[in-house]
């Protein structure tokens, strides 16, 4: 039995799980807003939702797209036993995560969250070209219109009452007169065009992203020129630099991500990796059908 | 729109780009009610049971 743990209205499952069913493979979905049980039967342990209840040791396989595992834990009145309690169903839960984690998983709860820093000292340390980037709370030392910023928080979108707002990756177009909190910054590197690589368990399918001649998705080709889209098409990245992307994946632990470079010249610039990224637009656009790819593995 | 918070926020916050929430369509019903708050007729089809698709399908308007 294949575990599917994701998000509520994420497509990329949907995807998978049209696969899924046309390959006849069982599965189970779970999602974000779903709260479990622990319980047991016949010495053998099973989680309970009130969509879904399975035995722990019936999952062969998991993938884990987004969202988490979420258990109710029971509360006692005496606080010695409160606190005693919390840590023996907080042991209970680690388990039953780790224990689906070591099941041929596609991704992990516990390491989807990457800290951009550390992957861009971890690239480094693997010999990528990385463009240079460094953490600043002020622009002193800032090159006006030759550096970029961007956020370190995986999601750039903030979701206010009636608006929501977008970080994207901006050129820092002038000084700034006041301190800020530390920063982001790396060096703008003038593009040929940019590539997303999609990895799965050692395989890689890339797709260049003509976004330069565009000045809405020249910086960030996220900001999508819907009128007038950027050229996508299929993409071999040199083995070397598979064999690099490779090595990164297993240092950080994932099976599964999307990977961004810009290339330049006769370079390949890393700029980052993310593990549950959105792949639909690179299947789509070179028709890799990556959907059948993951159920495949699954 | 301009956010203001007592302590220091990172640089980026000068750079995000602000637009207005699109629909979210949880359900069919709250299809069913926005299309007639706009008062558009429509006969949807018994396929549309999924809540992304409503969502693409609201969005066309």
């Amino acid at each position: 039995m294949i575990l599917i743990i994701s998000e509520n209205n994420e497509r990329t499952t949907n995807e998978i799980i049209r696969w899924l069913i046309a390959l006849k493979k069982n599965f189970i979905r779970i999602h974000e807003d779903e709260v479990f049980e622990i319980k047991s039967e016949n010495n053998h342990i099973y989680i309970q939702s009130k969509r879904n209840c399975f035995f722990i040791d019936e999952i062969t396989t998991v993938w884990y797209r987004r969202g988490g595992l979420q258990f109710s834990r029971k509360k006692y009145e005496n606080q010695a036993v409160n606190i005693h309690m919390n840590e023996h169903q907080h042991w209970l839960e680690e388990y039953v995560r780790n224990y689906l984690e070591k099941k041929n998983p596609i991704n992990k709860e516990s390491n989807y969250h990457v800290n951009k820093l550390i992957v861009l000292d971890t690239a480094k340390e693997i010999g990528f070209d990385v463009p240079e980037y460094f953490l600043t709370d002020n622009t002193d030392c800032v090159e006006i219109n030759k550096t970029i910023t961007k956020p370190l928080a995986g999601n750039g979108i903030l979701k206010f009452q009636d608006s929501h707002g977008s970080m994207y990756t901006s050129i820092v177009g002038k000084k700034e007169n006041e301190d800020f909190f530390i920063t982001f910054f790396q060096e703008k590197i003038e593009k040929d065009f940019e590539i997303r690589s999609f990895y799965l368990k050692g395989k890689i399918w890339s797709m260049a992203i003509f976004s330069q001649n565009d000045d809405q998705t020249k910086v960030d080709y996220r900001k999508y020129n819907e009128e007038r889209a950027n050229r996508n098409v299929r993409y071999n990245l040199p083995k070397e630099l598979e064999e690099k992307i490779s090595l990164l994946m297993n240092k950080l632990d994932l099976s599964s991500g999307s990977l961004d470079f810009i290339k330049s010249g006769n370079k390949f610039y890393f700029l980052e990796v993310n593990p549950v990224g959105q792949f639909g637009n690179v299947s789509f656009y070179c028709n890799y059908n990556l959907g059948y790819e993951i159920a495949k593995n699954l | 729109m301009k956010i203001k918070e007592k302590n220091k926020l990172p640089l980026t916050f000068k750079y995000i780009e602000f637009s207005k929430s699109k629909i979210t369509v949880k359900s069919k019903s709250s299809l069913t009610f926005l299309l007639s708050v706009k008062n558009i007729k429509l006969n949807i089809s018994s396929d549309l049971n999924h809540t992304n698709q409503l969502a693409d399908y609201c969005e066309l308007f």
